[in-house]
């Protein structure tokens, strides 16, 4: 019975995404109450398959700095930058001294950022192919007084994984495979590692006999994985029974910040919902409250499409195919 | 009437009645050159470009549907016989973009960009082996700016140790004298001090880390932005708001305006080119694309002719032909790296007319605005042969101009006239050059047909051993010249475009007379630069008064009012009316900027509607009829006039309504009716006023300040201050700069014009030609002197 309920809830978005053209979409997940109520597949994608995360990489960066600080290495999210990346002691610009952690968790550094036109990212070139990342960043504009202005940069997350690496004494990935992919089972190549041991999962460019989209790929994630980053946030850091990351961190991590509200730590925040998202229609939400986790993967194309009224179409569907008494 | 009709080939025009204009009707003949004279403020300009051109671009844009029509009423009955009309004013380039360039205005830039990225040679140290893109040589693309200055080449640091050095300062100490002042500022520094319950009396070395660093630079807890926030903008806030200087004290000036607290400096990350490193290190024939923008155009003509000539590049070919045709339209003293705004008038004329002589159009009707200006007579020979060219190949060619050679080679002369404003917009000739001559009504004819109506000073002002020795000048491409220039007499700076008369007065002797006489040397926006000279003499200069060519205020509602301050005195005529008290007007409701402005078109009057391919459309504005003032404003008038009458009353009329009203105002307004601006109007607006016009009214301005007997000893530096000025009024304006030399000041002109030159006591002629080829003084002495220098390019032409 429940079986013929899911196929009828599958058929009908099957009709949706042909009726909305969303010929890209290739993973669509809902779980609730750990019970995968829907697991749908396109273009020939599997349970195994994987899919670039794009910038859901950040949401899982800010998992790694609750690690880093459980563990001591790093004391709090309010030490200034030049404690682990000396290029910000403020010799290059006066502002670097006030920058802190925190700043690069809520995209607050200040540093000049062009996103060019459907967020294609015409600076990042120069920094890839400048080698050095740190020390490219470290020389851009200060623009915006650090901690005052949200602005939505690659900056941020590549200085955040540089910190982390100075801070563990081994880079972001393997910071992260060891405390929270190997523990949660989590299925994933070693990430892009730029000229100067800094990850970055998007080099976006080809590069001494370095392909892009491949290295790229190594950082992919396959649906059911993503949604075990909503099962650990739902239950506050705990996964299975293993604590992986403070409660506190969480709470922390889910606290809007004071420069945008829809925006915590790397983390996105909604009124009943939080979640991950990443460019060409990548998405995690989690409703805490109806222990919702759903997930989308599609294949992204340089028109950064996002697939914002999946979510209320498949609730709906659910709501009324399964939910319903009787 | 009737005869005009008769012939076809003419654009006829009737009924003209837009602004002064005397419902005048002339007919233009058409493949013909056709010049429109008359004193400054005649009408020339509404006929031409308001009436004409206005009209032509009307008509175009209505039929290639690139455009709705708006309901205006039209300043004319008819006008027949328009073909597609182009024109270049001199007003619309003063508002452009600061980061457009010589090079992005001719699209060279881009193709000198195509040419490196894709026929570059790269350091082998920098080759990261991964192609290049068009955007990596461009500075205001976001691929290719230097991060660090983001393409600027400069970056603005604070000198933090002249601003926070003394540690025993209190934070009042600090802020107090600047920006306390400013109310909204004030609220912001409370906040600081709230936030970090600190009391204005603590002294810097009490403030914890996080309290001193907040204090610099701001800090999210507070809407404190910081000392180093407005540390850069503290003498322009104060400059802007020059009528609160008044307020400040001796102390506070001193602080405020002793010593810089911000400099600018080459961005060490990009050695001053604002490009990316893979820009940096590419090169055509060994130079970089920053090499190439900064050569004069004459050079860089000769260096692309070259590599063509090598590599039959035909990216190189395309450049070479465009450089080409903006050498003979005589830019070739420009580089591509020049900032639009800084070009003058006929600069940009010429810039636009080289990319129309490209074209090889015909059946065309170009409209001018003295396209003439800051041409030396060599190189206005060349121009006038090439727009004779334009003509023979089948265009119309209508041009506003005051050069009397240009008239010569005119097919057909209209005059309007004969005065200024109201006392001008009647047809006074129409006709050829050879009639004109013979024309009695026109201020302009006389001047042609007798050149000793234009007088010349005989006698000369003997040169003292008063003078000013510039050493070593250096800058640009001037050859290590020492130059002395007399003082007490009037000194004319003479020189092919590009042959370093710049360079050695605004590039050199300005930024000198700046940092040695402090602020007794009064010149706007002025940038550090290293300048190696050394300038002897200054001990005999009590003031020195830079007068260049500017814009007036910077807003678009600043207008010679404004600027003058005369607009203060007349608020306060307004608000002490009877009418206005009973109200309770204050001085802000006679204001557009205040209370007193049109809520919709913000005082402007108007509105701007964008039409596509960069072409604005201005509608005037339907809350207020255009006027810009609230309708109840209107309603308090001073001697039955309100204030927006005032403001479109010219000097000329202002004087005599004035006269008895405000002593104050008179005596600005005698000046500028002196300086040859009588026609102008109190509330003309500042995009719509010539390079020319505002160094004009400058001089106005300084020359109504203070008593005048103890004006002596005063250097004026001007630039070309009879741009745009038919001899009518340049002979005025000549008038007074001798008598300003003649109580005992000093005065340096850079001119072409042979009239001026010819009047001045003292010549110093730089070239011999313009970039590489100039740099050097080629002949001094007086104007007779010169006339048998074999040396002097511009003798010949003296008189």
């Amino acid at each position: 019975m429940k079986e013929s309920k899911k196929m009828q809830v599958e058929k009908e978005l099957d009709e949706f995404l042909i009726r909305k053209h969303y010929r890209l979409v290739n993973s669509v997940l809902f779980y609730q109450d750990g019970e995968l109520l829907l697991e749908k597949y396109y273009n020939k994608f599997t349970k195994e398959s994987r899919n670039n995360i794009k910038s859901i990489w950040k949401s899982i960066l800010a998992i790694c700095v609750g690690i880093c600080i459980d563990k001591g290495w790093i004391k709090s999210i309010e030490e200034p930058v030049f404690h682990y990346l000396k290029e910000f002691d403020g010799s290059r610009d006066p502002y670097h001294k006030m920058l802190k952690i925190k700043y690069l968790l809520t995209m607050t550094s200040g540093i000049y950022w062009n996103g060019g036109i459907h967020y294609h990212c015409p600076m990042l070139a120069q920094c890839i192919r400048s080698k050095d990342f740190v020390e490219y960043i470290s020389n851009i504009a200060i623009k915006d007084i650090p901690g005052t202005v949200f602005v939505y940069k690659e900056w941020d997350i590549i200085l955040l994984s540089a910190v982390i690496g100075k801070a563990a004494g081994r880079n972001s990935y393997e910071v992260c495979k060891e405390y929270l992919y190997n523990p949660l089972k989590i299925v994933s190549n070693a990430w892009y590692t730029g000229f100067d041991g800094v990850c970055f999962t998007i080099p976006s460019i080809n590069f001494h006999g370095m392909n892009a989209v491949e290295e790229e790929a190594k950082s992919d994630l396959s649906a059911r994985d993503i949604a075990k980053l909503g099962f650990l946030f739902l239950d506050f850091g705990i996964y299975q029974g293993k604590r992986i990351v403070s409660k506190e961190w969480i709470q922390q991590v889910l606290t809007p910040c004071s420069c945008n509200k829809e925006y915590g730590m790397l983390w996105w925040l909604g009124e009943n919902f939080y979640g991950c998202r990443g460019f060409g229609g990548q998405e995690m939400t989690v409703l805490p409250e109806k222990r919702i986790v759903f997930v989308v993967q599609a294949t992204a194309t340089p028109s950064s499409k996002s697939y914002g009224d999946l979510f209320p179409f498949v609730y709906d569907s659910i709501t009324r195919n399964l939910n319903a008494k009787g | 009437m009737e005869k005009l009709e008769k012939k076809k080939k003419d654009i006829l025009i009737k009924n003209a009645h837009i602004h002064n204009l005397k419902h005048i009707s002339v007919s233009i003949p058409k493949e013909k050159l056709t010049v429109i004279t008359g004193v400054s403020g005649s009408g020339k300009s509404s006929l031409a470009f308001d009436t004409l051109y206005e009209e032509g671009k009307r008509r175009y844009l209505l039929f290639s549907d690139t455009q709705f029509e708006i309901e205006s009423e039209p300043g004319f009955d008819s006008i027949t016989g328009l073909s597609p009309t182009v024109a270049v004013e001199q007003r619309i380039i003063r508002q452009s973009n600061p980061r457009s360039t010589v090079g992005t205005r001719t699209k060279l830039s881009s193709a000198l960009s195509i040419l490196f990225s894709n026929y570059g040679e790269r350091d082998k140290q920098y080759d990261d082996g991964l192609p290049l893109s068009m955007s990596m040589f461009q500075r205001n693309s976001a691929a290719g700016m230097c991060a660090s200055c983001l393409g600027k080449g400069y970056k603005k640091f604070i000198l933090e140790d002249e601003i926070y050095g003394d540690e025993n300062q209190r934070i009042g100490d600090l802020l107090e004298h600047g920006m306390s002042r400013i109310h909204i500022w004030r609220n912001k520094l409370n906040d600081y001090l709230k936030t970090f319950h600190l009391s204005i009396d603590v002294k810097l070395k009490d403030l914890t880390q996080e309290e001193l660093l907040a204090l610099k630079y701001g800090s999210p807890k507070t809407k404190f932005p910081g000392v180093n926030f407005f540390a850069p903008t503290i003498e322009n806030t104060w400059e802007t708001a020059s009528e609160r200087k008044k307020e400040l004290s001796e102390h506070q000036k001193l602080f405020l305006f002793s010593k810089p607290y911000a400099k600018e400096s080459i961005c060490k990350q990009c050695g001053g080119t604002g490009l990316g490193l893979q820009a940096r290190y590419t090169t055509i024939d060994g130079k970089t694309i920053t090499d190439l923008e900064a050569m004069y155009l004459h050079d860089l003509w000769k260096f692309m002719k070259n590599y063509m000539d090598k590599s039959k590049n035909p990216i190189a070919r395309e450049i070479c032909t465009k450089l080409e045709c903006m050498k003979e339209v005589g830019l070739s003293h420009l580089s591509l790296s020049r900032p639009l705004p800084t070009l003058s008038g006929g600069e940009i004329q010429r810039l636009f007319l080289a990319s129309y002589i490209i074209a090889e159009m015909d059946n065309i009707i170009f409209i001018f605005d003295e396209p003439t200006i800051g041409l030396h007579e060599l190189e206005k020979k060349k121009l006038i042969s090439i727009i004779k060219n334009l003509v023979e190949r089948g265009n119309t060619v209508i041009a506003v101009e005051h050069d009397e050679n240009f008239m010569k080679s005119a097919d057909y002369i209209i005059d309007i006239g004969k005065d200024a404003g109201i006392k001008g917009g009647n047809k006074i000739f129409e006709g050829s050059y050879q009639e004109f001559l013979q024309c009695k009504d026109s201020r302009t004819a006389p001047f042609l047909a007798n050149k000793n109506y234009f007088e010349v000073k005989k006698q000369k002002r003997q040169r003292t051993e008063k003078e000013l020795v510039i050493k070593n000048a250096d800058i640009h491409n001037l050859k290590n010249i020492t130059v002395s220039i007399p003082l007490g007499v009037m000194t004319g700076i003479a020189g092919v475009s590009g042959s370093g008369k710049s360079s050695l007065i605004s590039d050199t002797l300005v930024p000198k007379m700046k940092e040695l006489l402090k602020n007794k040397c009064i010149a706007e926006e002025w940038q550090e630069t290293l300048v190696q000279a050394e300038v002897l003499g200054t001990s005999y200069i009590k003031k020195c008064i830079v007068i260049d060519q500017k814009p007036i205020g910077r807003s678009k509602t600043s207008c010679p009012a404004t600027y003058t301050g005369i607009y203060d005195r007349i608020r306060e005529c307004f608000a002490a009316t009877k009418e206005a008290k009973e109200r309770g007007y204050s001085i802000g409701m006679f204001s557009v900027n205040s209370q007193g402005g049109c809520r919709v078109c913000h005082g402007e009057g108007s509105i701007h509607w964008h039409i596509g391919m960069g072409n604005h459309i201005e509608v005037t504005c339907e809350a207020c009829q255009g006027m810009g003032f609230l309708p109840e404003v209107m309603e308090i008038t001073l001697d039955g006039k309100n204030i927006r009458e005032i403001l479109d009353m010219t000097v000329e009329e202002a004087v005599i309504f004035f006269q008895d009203k405000d002593i104050g105002i008179c005596n600005i307004l005698n000046v500028m009716q002196r300086v040859g601006m009588g026609y102008i109007t109190l509330g003309q607006k500042t995009p719509t006023i010539s390079g020319g016009e505002s160094q004009r009214i400058k001089l106005a301005k300084e020359l109504s300040r203070g008593k005048h007997d103890s004006n002596k000893d005063i250097l004026y530096i001007l630039d070309e201050p009879t741009t745009g000025l038919s001899f009518y009024d340049s002979k005025r304006l000549m008038h007074l700069l001798q008598e300003l030399v003649d109580a005992g000041n000093s005065v340096i002109i850079t001119e072409h014009d042979p009239y001026i030159l010819s009047n001045c006591d003292y010549l110093i002629e730089l070239g011999p030609n313009g970039g590489l080829d100039g740099g050097e003084v080629i002949a001094s002495g007086t104007p007779l002197e010169l006339k048998k220098q074999k040396n002097s390019m511009i003798g010949r032409y003296l008189f």
